[in-house]
């Protein structure tokens, strides 16, 4: 037998206060009485009772006594354990995915009600037994290890917190792999409110299973669209997966600021419907869309965001003679819209009227350079940007640390044939060949007349780089320098998703929708930490402009919905309102007896034994 | 005491029925007087015959006899002579009790006594037994002494503490009679007030008055309980089996009290202070034996 909690043993104070309580009552007020003859009588009488008799004089106080010990003992929640803990290590894993949000009785989120019974699970383990926590959703994250602290183990379950993640236990199930490799007795416990993959049909598993169904509305997606008069249309997937009809009404902010409010609406049960703002005069840069009068089991979902600034694509002009690798490689690149010229003659009719982001000269050049736009060179050279300085033959190339040559570090790939560029004095190098005690430019870059030019003096046909993988990264850098106005290659995910962000970026500044900002180092590629709901805003300071993108993270919609799989039969799945589940509490069969006492109690008072 | 009237108009009313049906015929052991005695005397009442022995009075002879049965004998008559009655009233404490007062009701039965005794021209001792030993009023005979024995009556202060067999000493018992002791007898001395009565050659009638509130008390909680006496103190808790202990008690001090009663020949009567007069005195002439 345990006992959950050990403060109620405070309160045996109560049994001297209760002594002394019979020990005061003993003065009384006086009454006359013709003579004690007959009442000394009475008191030799009881006097010479046995001590049992005795006993049966404080009978009341004893059972009062007893009574508060069984009340007492009833606070310490005494069980005994009647399975699942019996293992010398326990390994506890928490599902805090976004699901896990969802109120599970009205009152209390899924995660609080499994965080409450963990800390159970972890009062009843029998000294000495340690405990490891996993916390799961996207990701699989060890909190704590091998661990017979009882204490510091409760600590970190009520150390979870929720996150807006999709997820569940599958993403523990690998770091719960390794630790029952290493400790193969252990038991497993899951708590979840989902279906656990069959990653966990090797083990032997508790599941305290945390899901009950509940009524859910919810927002699917947020669109916009941009009319011909400069207004807004704004369009919401509004699903009702609840069991009546849904009647709500929905307000569209901009900016966080309230611009429209939709009429009543009505959804019949488990279906959707598009909820229209239309005509909506707003120039900012995010919109977000709130259900009203929605009382679900999951606030969160009720609300979607949408970022109303486009992400700008690179219109790209590629002038080149049939070059497949290059062309392969560009395309793999978000982005960038590509145009293609073969020749010099449709380079000019394209050209006409028509401005690029970015001109690519694959092998030739136009007999006159457009005005604006960045400029890159393959095996082409025009004599004023990029000059020709020697024919190189059979050559090694090496890269140069750049911003160009990012993950090529230190890297080498032969040539046969190839022509060292002039290095203008505007330009980097980050590419290049020595030779004969020589060192030859064979690539470059930089900004002439506010344009961004590349320069490489090589024809990608006359290597081997083409066929190695360092080539699309290669390219990638090139065109990220080139074409990379933007920092955003989209802007709106699902919260955990990891945001990509334009390679070869300055340092970054992200302000997150709590308002919290942080720096991201200059070589960022990506951006991942993404649980908090609502929109983000990307800065940057290029060529002492300062740029702003935005990008929304919404609530995953995976999460949202109120049906799931069942478990596997393999599992031992304990519905978490079974509180008891591993252990037999004494605490009902006590208060029972509590209540025997006190009738028996009244009976003695009455019967005055 | 209760400031109650003792003697009041319902209770003379009751004496003149009791007047009618209570005829005191016992210990008629005075000075002559209007009560048939055991003793044979000069009465005119015949009693008995027996033959003439040397020194009767001749004048006593029987010559009708003499003529049947030729032999002498002598008529024999019963001496009248006075009875005598003591009356003993506990005024101690612990009779100045009860909602129905004890006092009272000792009171109005030796009133009620008194009545009976001198009714019958018999001799009536009234002692009022107190915490400093006996009161004595003198010996009083003929209806006219009532009065005046109720004067003493009423005016009895009823208080402290009284030593019962000690005042009976004192009273001085100097003649054979009926000796009626009216109290609660909360004493370990009944029995040795019972053998000097007895040694004195009285019959004895003990009248025991007691109060509801003694017969059943109705108490609850713990209480001090404080003795109307001495002012000693005993905490009780009054619970059921309390009571209970103390009803057996009470019940096996009547059963001792009447034992004794009976040991040495006593009558014995136990009255509750709330009791009818006329009922508590038919009672106890029935125990008298009338």
């Amino acid at each position: 037998m345990g006992f959950l909690n050990y403060w109620p043993l405070g309160l045996l104070i109560l049994i001297p206060v209760i002594i002394i309580l019979y020990l005061l009552k003993q003065k009384t007020e006086p009454h006359m009485f013709p003579s004690l003859f007959l009442w000394n009588e009475t008191y030799r009488n009881m006097h010479s009772d046995t001590p049992w008799e005795k006993l049966k004089k404080s009978l009341l106080m004893v059972m009062q006594i007893i009574t508060v010990l069984a009340l007492i003992i009833a606070l310490m929640s005494p069980f005994i354990r009647s399975r699942g803990t019996n293992s010398d290590h326990v390994i506890i894993v928490m599902d805090n995915s976004a699901s896990m949000k969802t109120l599970y009785d009205g009152k209390e989120t899924r995660l609080e009600v499994a965080k409450r019974d963990a800390v159970g699970y972890i009062e009843r383990l029998a000294a000495g037994t340690s405990v490891s926590i996993i916390e799961s959703n996207r990701n699989g994250i060890l909190v704590l290890s091998d661990s017979s602290d009882k204490s510091l183990a409760i600590r970190k379950i009520k150390a979870i917190e929720p996150t807006n993640y999709a997820g569940s236990c599958e993403a523990g199930a690998s770091m719960v792999r390794s630790m029952m490799t290493q400790w193969s007795s252990s038991q497993l416990v899951c708590y979840t409110d989902t279906a656990l993959s069959s990653e966990y049909k090797a083990f032997s598993c508790t599941v305290f299973d945390v899901y009950d169904y509940s009524e859910n509305a919810y927002i699917e997606y947020v669109g916009h669209g941009r009319n011909s008069d400069g207004t807004l249309t704004v369009l919401a997937k509004v699903t009702n997966d609840t069991g009546s009809t849904l009647d709500f009404d929905a307000n569209l902010y901009g900016d966080g600021t309230i611009i429209a409010v939709s009429d009543r609406q009505s959804i019949p049960a488990k279906e959707s419907a598009i909820l229209y703002f239309e005509n909506v005069d707003f120039t900012g840069n995010s919109v977000c869309v709130e259900l009203n009068n929605v009382n679900d089991a999951l606030p969160d979902d009720n609300r979607c965001y949408d970022i109303i600034t486009e992400i700008k694509e690179c219109e790209t002009l590629l002038l080149t003679d049939k070059n497949l690798y290059l062309e392969k490689a560009i395309g793999l690149i978000d982005g960038i819209k590509i145009t293609k010229s073969e020749d010099t003659a449709s380079f000019k009719a394209i050209t006409a009227g028509k401005k690029y982001d970015l001109y690519i000269f694959d092998g030739m050049v136009p007999d006159e350079l457009p005005e604006s736009g960045n400029l890159l060179f393959i095996n082409a050279f025009d004599g004023v940007l990029c000059e020709k300085e020697k024919a190189l033959d059979g050559s090694v190339v090496h890269t140069e640390d750049s911003k160009l040559t990012i993950y090529l570090n230190d890297y080498r790939f032969g040539v046969s044939k190839a022509t060292a560029i002039k290095q203008p004095y505007w330009a980097d190098r980050f590419l290049k060949v020595e030779k004969d005690g020589e060192t030859y430019c064979l690539g470059a870059y930089g900004t002439h007349n506010g344009s961004s030019v590349c320069m490489i003096g090589l024809d990608f046909h006359d290597t081997d780089l083409p066929l190695k993988l360092e080539f699309p990264l290669l390219i990638y850098n090139i065109m990220n320098y080139c074409a990379g106005n933007g920092i955003l290659q989209t802007n709106v995910i699902n919260a955990g998703n990891t945001l990509r962000i334009n390679p070869g970026q300055e340092e970054l500044t992200v302000k997150r929708p709590g308002g919290d900002t942080s720096v991201l180092s200059v070589l960022t590629a990506s951006y991942s930490d993404t649980g908090e709901l609502g929109v983000y805003r990307l800065s940057r300071t290029r060529e002492n402009i300062n740029e702003q993108e935005y990008f929304a993270v919404n609530f995953p919609k995976s999460e949202s919905t109120t049906l799931r799989s069942e478990n596997s039969d393999t599992h031992d799945v304990v519905n978490v309102n079974a509180r008891a589940a591993g252990t037999l509490s004494l605490r009902n069969i006590i208060i029972i007896v509590i209540l025997v006492l006190l009738a028996a109690e009244w009976l003695v008072y009455l019967r005055g034994l | 005491m209760t400031e109650e009237k003792i003697f009041d108009e319902v209770f003379y009313k009751k004496l003149n029925i009791l007047r009618a049906k209570a005829r005191l015929n016992r210990a008629a052991a005075g000075q002559s007087g209007a009560r048939k005695s055991r003793a044979k005397g000069s009465s005119v009442e015949f009693s008995d015959f027996r033959e003439y022995m040397l020194g009767d009075d001749i004048r006593r002879i029987d010559w009708n006899a003499y003529g049947r049965f030729d032999r002498l004998f002598v008529k024999l008559f019963n001496e009248e002579k006075e009875g005598v009655f003591r009356i003993y009233v506990d005024s101690s404490a612990s009779m100045d009790f009860g909602e129905k007062s004890k006092a009272a009701c000792a009171l109005r039965i030796a009133g009620a006594l008194s009545y009976c005794v001198l009714e019958n021209a018999d001799r009536l001792m009234l002692n009022v037994i107190t915490e400093n030993g006996v009161t004595k009023f003198k010996s009083v005979t003929g209806r006219n002494a009532f009065a005046r024995s109720l004067e003493h009556l009423e005016n009895v202060k009823f208080g402290g503490k009284a030593d019962t067999l000690d005042a009976i000493k004192r009273s001085e018992i100097k003649s054979a009679g009926m000796s009626i002791v009216i109290s609660d007898f909360y004493t370990h001395d009944l029995e040795e007030i019972l053998r000097f009565l007895a040694f004195s050659k009285q019959e004895i009638m003990l009248i025991q008055v007691l109060s509801r509130e003694e017969a059943s008390p109705g108490l609850e909680g713990t209480l001090s309980l404080i003795d109307s006496e001495d002012g000693s103190e005993l905490k009780v808790t009054a619970t059921a089996s309390l009571m209970k202990n103390y009803k057996d008690n009470y019940n096996a001090f009547l059963a001792e009290t009447d034992r004794l009663a009976r040991k040495y020949g006593a009558r014995f009567v136990t009255v509750i202070s709330d009791e009818q007069l006329d009922e508590v005195f038919y009672r106890i002439m029935t125990k008298i034996g009338i």
